[in-house]
């Protein structure tokens, strides 16, 4: 019930304090045409579609901006009210261009529904229509106005959604109008495009077709489509996608508003990342090396071709022979199928998820890093923080759609951003973030350096955030090295600086701490946690969020891909549960992790693996290792959507269905488990996962009987009923956040333990990887659209660096490590510190893992000019 | 009657400079607010004086400001509203040019009513001359301590920043104005929130016309009382009214409110020029309906005026004679209001130009029987349908001429030519 009603039309109406009478009447079911209005922008009343007879007002008013009161009387039919629609209509309608059925918004467009529903069916207009040319010789006036986006002037209605979703909702700048009146025009800036991250918004909220993409333009007539459910795998925000497919083909992905989630915006990347389901390089058929040549197969042979092999090797070897690792973009089925089959099947506990990190991790360090665990933190923390702390992340890259959330905060609630990084990141950008800019490596010495300052300021409160003079005291005696002056010294950060986070921190009332992918894969990955949890015990009240990699690393986590862990966190102790569960022994509980795995091939102690949707070749941190080594196994058995370079080493290749072909569920960052309709049919002669791994078992003698996600979903609400309450078809109405385990903060500070890193002479940069602009992780390559916008691969420099090295964009370059070489394109990137090169994950050509030593803590590289 | 409360000193040449104007009077009001006068007596003595605002809607200057919320945490702001652009009128710039220090006084006490500490003057673009005195006055009245921290001692602070329009007339409308201020466009924004609650930076703002500041200081220093006793019961004062047009004596006279229309046209502005007939007159600037000559006695107060069936306005006088083609003067207007539509809101930017579309094609023998049934309905879809008052304004002299002046209308699209020759055209 609302707070007080109103009337409309005669109907009683409840209505919300703060709520527009648009909204009030939506809410109730009254149609109310809008064009300019959109739930997440402010209200402009611009378009005056919505013009309503409110009871007291001598003027007609817009109900998309007027607020609603106690006992207000509003008519959207009296005669004065559909005589102004009827002639704001008439209005739009004068200069448009009317010729629907050339137009590619016709069958989805709100002027043509307005119309039908309120216009009327003839015009006054005796005058010329305007035209806004943009070619003298050509009768189309489409104007290319970034990468993606067309533009027809003709055809816009001046509603200003999409300059104000630009403004508003994505916090760029790259769309305004210029002119004024009628000759208003939406153009970019002048000399400039329309390209960021979030540009595709623009079209789909574009009420008419005036922006359109070339990505979905005079391809296929909407009506004609099927709407698919979706959630984006690109990223473990989980933004809510529709697919629009026809015959079998996706033509589109469109945002699926959630607004626990995405509220309606998308990212690029998730907007155009559907296009690679039909890439060149899928994998259409089975594949069976002959010698050292892959050739196309039947499944049949392809499946005989594993069961003679593996039984042969296994009647020679132990389960212990064997591994398998899995992409963190499977669903939570696939995951679950695939360390079932590895478990009980193969009988090998060396299984894996986590395949680009260079850590070590053994279960001894998960642990620790779970008694400072990671809170519970969702979007909805993001709403009622005051401050955010992002912590060696590319948070606009990496997970655009939870910066977006951040930046709101920014806007609406004078929330602040610090930013703690060693480079310099777009989520500053219009936000008047405070940047820590600290040396590659030190971002210890950052964080203890903050906690230090905040704790020595005479005016910090400690019994308001409960701890005493000893532990600060064993704090500072802990940490002599990190404190401040050296701790400002040793990272380069100015000590008044790190003196102005902490007392924003220390004053703040919520806090959000978010660290991302850099983090995961630091060398000191452990000692910063600890580090952030210190930071954390400063503040009033502070959540920890650490972002997870992939679109359902959670997932992976959660579900048992790891190899000290099963399904659902369960320890050793559950062994007799699963082998009940599974009706067959399993091997023993702890296996080896990615880096033992390789190390065991290496030593010939295992013999034959599965990869499954993962590319280690690509993008394990020493990228020559994992191929040599993976090149010694007697089998490997890939089963992936694309001829990856892993898939290149095979002896079978299993063609699996993409995420648009596949049932099933993800867990995004917040833990929520959200459910995504295959959109298509399996393309070509691939296979959904669950489907290819009951098969397998099933020619391996154990049938499980559960080819289908909803059926291996079935057995998992049953057995881990207390972590995963949640039934299947739940999550086809809207994503659930499941229960992870709470943990109990230990008292007083942790201790962090630092080691300088060493300097090296003959290879002085610093490497760092990340994502090139609409780009993210090794997938995104495969898509035309998003290619459009970065270009060619590049080796980013900073200017000084280039300017010793007199080295200009363009150039081609050489970077050299120890380990290897590749030769790109110099970049030369403003923001960049010195002795840092950038190298962008995203290409094959220029592969940066070609760079790393597993040895090597730092990637430490020298360029030269070629 | 005439009668000279803000163009006492006018003719003085050297009032624009601080020395002159102090030797004449300038900041003495200004010294008694900061010295002596609490900031509700202030208020309540503007009330008292019953000033109400010369922009052109007429507000009641004190009850404007007794909306903003003082208490409020936020900074308060006054804009000064000296983008005067409605044609016909050139009132604010006479005052400006020849009387800054009232001006910028006036600025000053309506900030502190308000409890603010930035003002804003907004001139507009091609008011070159307005722009500069403005600028010396502002610098003279800082150096004399009159604007700044701790003004006169009292503690008070005060800053004032200039602005120059780029020359729009929107940006005239208080919201479009506040826009531009703030860099944007100018474009108008809906209301509410009104100024008062959130305007410039989204906090409380007062935006008041140069006139209606300018009547501050006499306000001040002679009471609120002895400026009710000028004028009507509900108009009170002066007004300075620009006459333009077909007279003899074209200028500004500043008139008690009240005085009528004839007196004005035929007594200080010396008549129709060659003693032609007077066909008609805008009262309040080109956006008012017209009045016919047999409403020559209409009283010039707000209440009169309209009760005759226009508006005040900016006080905007515009005398048109005998010779006037009554379309062709449409045409000019529609134009004008097109011209300067911001576009924004639907009926004003598609309507505008409709209108101005149809009337040149009547104007150029093009027109149609049924065309003046469309420009009244268009119009009407305009009115009281946009987000500012410039959709009323163009659509009100559309309606206003097609109601007096049909016949000439009818003759345009039946002979395709003008009824009456205007022997003065200019194209
Ligand atoms: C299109 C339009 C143009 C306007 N131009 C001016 C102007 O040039 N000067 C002015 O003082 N007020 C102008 N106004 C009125 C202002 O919006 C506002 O009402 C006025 O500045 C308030 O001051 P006052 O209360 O002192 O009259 C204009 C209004 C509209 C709708
Ligand atoms: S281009 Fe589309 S979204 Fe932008 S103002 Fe025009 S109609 Fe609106
Ligand atoms: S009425 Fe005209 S000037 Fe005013 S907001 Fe609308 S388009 Fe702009
Ligand atoms: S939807 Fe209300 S004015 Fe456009």
């Amino acid at each position: 019930m609302g707070d007080f009603n109103i009337t409309v039309n005669g109907k009683t109406v409840p209505a919300v304090k703060g709520q527009t009478v648009l909204q009030a009447a939506l809410a109730a079911g009254i149609d109310i045409p809008v064009f300019c209005w959109h739930p997440q922008l402010v209200p402009v009343g611009a378009c005056r579609i919505c013009l309503v007879e409110i009871e007291k007002f001598p003027k007609l008013q817009v109900a998309c901006a007027t607020p609603a009161a106690d006992g207000m009387v509003v008519m959207t039919e009296s005669p004065k009210v559909v005589k102004a629609r009827q002639g704001v209509l008439e209005f739009i309608l004068a200069h448009h261009p009317l010729d629907c059925p050339t137009c590619d918004k016709g069958g989805e467009c709100d002027l043509q529904d307005v119309t039908f529903k309120y216009g009327l069916d003839y015009s006054r207009l005796q005058e010329p229509k305007h035209r806004n040319i943009v070619d003298e010789n050509s009768t189309f006036d489409d104007l290319q106005i970034g990468p993606e986006i067309i533009r027809n002037q003709n055809r816009c209605i001046h509603c200003y959604r999409c300059t104000r979703i630009v403004d508003e909702a994505c916090f760029e700048d790259d769309l305004g109008a210029y002119q004024r009146g009628y000759h208003t025009e939406i153009l970019p800036p002048p000399h400039r495009e329309i390209r960021n991250l979030y540009s595709g918004n623009v079209v789909e909220y574009c009420p008419v077709g005036a922006l359109t993409n070339d990505d979905w333009r005079y391809k296929v007539r909407v009506w004609l489509t099927k709407q698919a459910k979706s959630v984006c795998t690109h990223c473990p925000d989980g933004c809510n996608l529709t697919h629009w497919t026809f015959h079998n083909k996706i033509f589109r992905a469109t945002s699926r508003p959630n607004e626990n989630i995405d509220r309606g915006f998308i990212c690029d990347i998730g907007r155009y990342g559907y296009q690679q389901v039909a890439s060149s390089d899928r994998l259409k058929q089975p594949m069976i090396k002959k010698n050292g040549e892959l050739i196309e197969a039947t499944w049949e042979e392809a499946l005989n071709l594993i069961k003679t092999q593996v039984s042969e090797l296994k009647s020679k070897l132990s389960g212990n022979a064997f591994f398998g690792l899995i992409g963190e973009t499977s669903t939570n089925e696939e995951i679950y199928s695939f360390q079932r089959f590895l478990r009980r099947v193969i009988g090998t506990s060396h299984i894996d998820s986590r395949i680009n990190r260079k850590r070590r991790l053994t279960f001894g360090e998960e642990v620790t890093s779970r008694a400072i665990a990671p809170d519970h933190v969702s979007y909805q923390d993001i709403d009622k923080a005051d401050t955010f702390v992002v912590y060696a992340s590319d948070l606009h890259s990496e997970n655009p759609i939870t910066a977006l959330r951040i930046k709101r905060g920014v806007r609406y609630r004078d929330a602040k951003i610090i930013i703690i990084n060693s480079r310099s990141t777009h989520l500053g950008v219009r936000t008047g973030a405070t940047n820590l800019l600290h040396k590659p490596g030190t971002g210890l010495a950052v964080l203890t350096g903050i906690v230090d300052a905040a704790v020595s300021s005479t005016t910090f409160d400690k019994s308001a955030v409960g701890l005493s003079d000893q532990q600060i005291s064993e704090f500072k005696q802990a940490h002599t090295e990190l404190l401040l002056p050296k701790a400002a010294a040793m990272s380069g950060v100015g000590e008044s600086d790190l003196r102005a986070v902490a007392d924003s921190l220390v004053r703040s009332s919520n806090v959000v701490i978010f660290c991302g992918a850099d983090f995961s894969r630091y060398p000191y990955r452990d000692e910063e946690l600890l580090a952030l949890d210190n930071l954390r015990r400063i503040c009033k009240s502070a959540k920890l969020a650490v972002l997870p990699e992939s679109s359902n690393s959670v997932g992976a986590e959660l579900l048992g891909a790891y190899p000290n862990q099963y399904p659902g966190g369960k320890g050793s102790d559950a062994k007799s549960k699963f082998e009940d569960l599974w009706r067959g022994p399993l091997p023993d509980f702890s296996g080896k992790d990615m880096i033992g795995i390789l190390e065991a091939i290496n030593e010939d102690e295992i013999e034959c693996g599965f990869i499954f949707n993962a590319d280690p070749v690509r993008v394990f941190p020493d990228g020559n290792y994992a191929d040599a080594v993976l090149e010694k196994l007697k089998l490997l058995v890939v089963v992936d959507s694309f001829m990856t370079e892993t898939a290149r080493l095979a002896d079978v290749i299993l063609p699996l269905s993409t995420f648009a072909e596949t049932e099933g569920t993800r867990t995004n960052w917040e833990g929520r488990i959200q459910y995504t309709q295959s959109a298509i049919k399996p393309m070509f002669d691939s296979k959904p996962g669950c489907e290819i791994l009951e098969l397998l078992a099933d020619r391996l003698g154990v049938s499980f009987g559960q080819g289908r996600p909803s059926e291996v979903y079935g057995e998992l609400n049953k057995s881990l009923g207390d972590v995963l309450p949640v039934r299947y078809e739940m999550f086809k109405s809207e994503g659930a956040i499941y229960d992870r385990p709470k943990h109990q903060p230990k008292p007083g500070f942790n201790r962090v333990a630092y080691n300088a890193i060493p300097s090296d002479r003959e290879y002085p940069n610093f490497l760092t990887v990340g994502n090139a602009d609409h780009h993210r992780g090794p997938n995104t390559e495969r898509n035309p659209s998003l290619l459009k916008f970065t270009g060619d691969p590049f080796v980013g420099l900073s200017e000084i660096d280039a300017k010793e090295l007199m080295i200009s964009d363009g150039d081609l370059v050489k970077v050299e490590s120890r380990t290897g070489k590749v030769v790109g394109n110099a970049r030369v990137i403003a923001e960049l510190p010195g002795k840092v090169v950038f190298l962008p994950e995203n290409f094959r050509e220029l592969r940066p893992n070609l760079l790393m030593g597993l040895k090597e803590k730092f990637d430490h590289v020298k360029v030269t000019k070629m | 009657m005439q009668k000279h409360v803000l163009f006492e000193n006018i003719n003085d040449p050297k009032l624009h400079n601080i020395d002159r104007a102090i030797e004449l009077g300038a900041y003495k009001a200004w010294e008694k607010v900061l010295k002596s006068i609490k900031r509700e007596e202030l208020v309540q003595m503007v009330k008292d004086s019953g000033l109400r605002g010369r922009g052109g809607a007429g507000f009641p200057t004190g009850l404007k400001w007794s909306f903003v919320p003082v208490a409020s945490p936020k900074p308060k702001y006054l804009c000064c509203n000296a983008d005067e652009s409605e044609p016909g009128t050139c009132k604010d710039r006479v005052l400006m040019e020849c009387d800054p220090h009232s001006v910028i006084e006036g600025v000053m006490i309506a900030a502190f009513a308000i409890d603010c500490h930035t003002s804003f003057f907004y001139v507009r673009g091609e008011y070159d001359l307005s722009m500069r005195r403005i600028e010396k006055a502002i610098d003279e009245a800082y150096k004399k301590g009159y604007l700044g921290k701790n003004i006169l001692g009292t503690g008070y602070d005060l800053e004032m920043i200039l602005h120059r329009g780029g020359g729009a007339y929107i940006c005239g409308e208080e919201t479009a104005l506040l826009s531009s201020l703030e860099g944007e466009k100018g474009l108008s924004r809906i209301k509410p929130p009104f100024p008062a609650v959130s305007g410039l930076y989204a906090c409380p703002t007062v935006v008041n016309n140069v006139e209606t500041l300018a009547n501050l200081p006499r306000i001040v220093i002679n009471g609120g009382q002895w400026y009710a006793s000028m004028g009507t019961e509900k108009s009170k004062g002066t007004r300075i009214f620009s006459v333009s047009g077909h007279v003899k004596k074209p200028g500004n006279y500043e008139l008690e409110l009240g005085t009528p229309l004839r007196t004005l046209i035929y007594d200080y502005a010396g008549g129709i020029l060659d003693d032609k007939k007077l066909k008609c007159v805008i009262p309040g600037g080109s956006s008012v309906p017209v009045l016919m000559p047999d409403q020559l006695d209409t009283p010039l107060d707000f209440e009169s005026v309209q009760a005759a069936g226009s508006m005040l306005g900016s006080g905007a006088v515009i005398v048109m004679n005998e010779d006037t083609c009554m379309v062709w003067v449409a045409e000019i207007l529609a134009h004008f209001y097109m011209h300067e539509s911001c576009g924004k809101c639907t009926p004003c930017r598609q309507g505008t130009g409709w209108l101005y579309e149809i009337i040149h094609r009547i104007e150029h023998g093009q027109g149609r029987a049924q065309d003046l049934d469309t420009l009244l309905d268009l119009a009407k879809n305009i009115e009281g349908n946009t987000i500012c008052a410039l959709g009323d304004a163009a659509a009100t002299p559309v309606i206003s001429t097609i109601k007096q002046f049909r016949n000439e209308y009818e003759y345009h699209i039946e002979h395709k030519k003008c009824l009456v020759k205007s022997d003065f055209r200019l194209r």
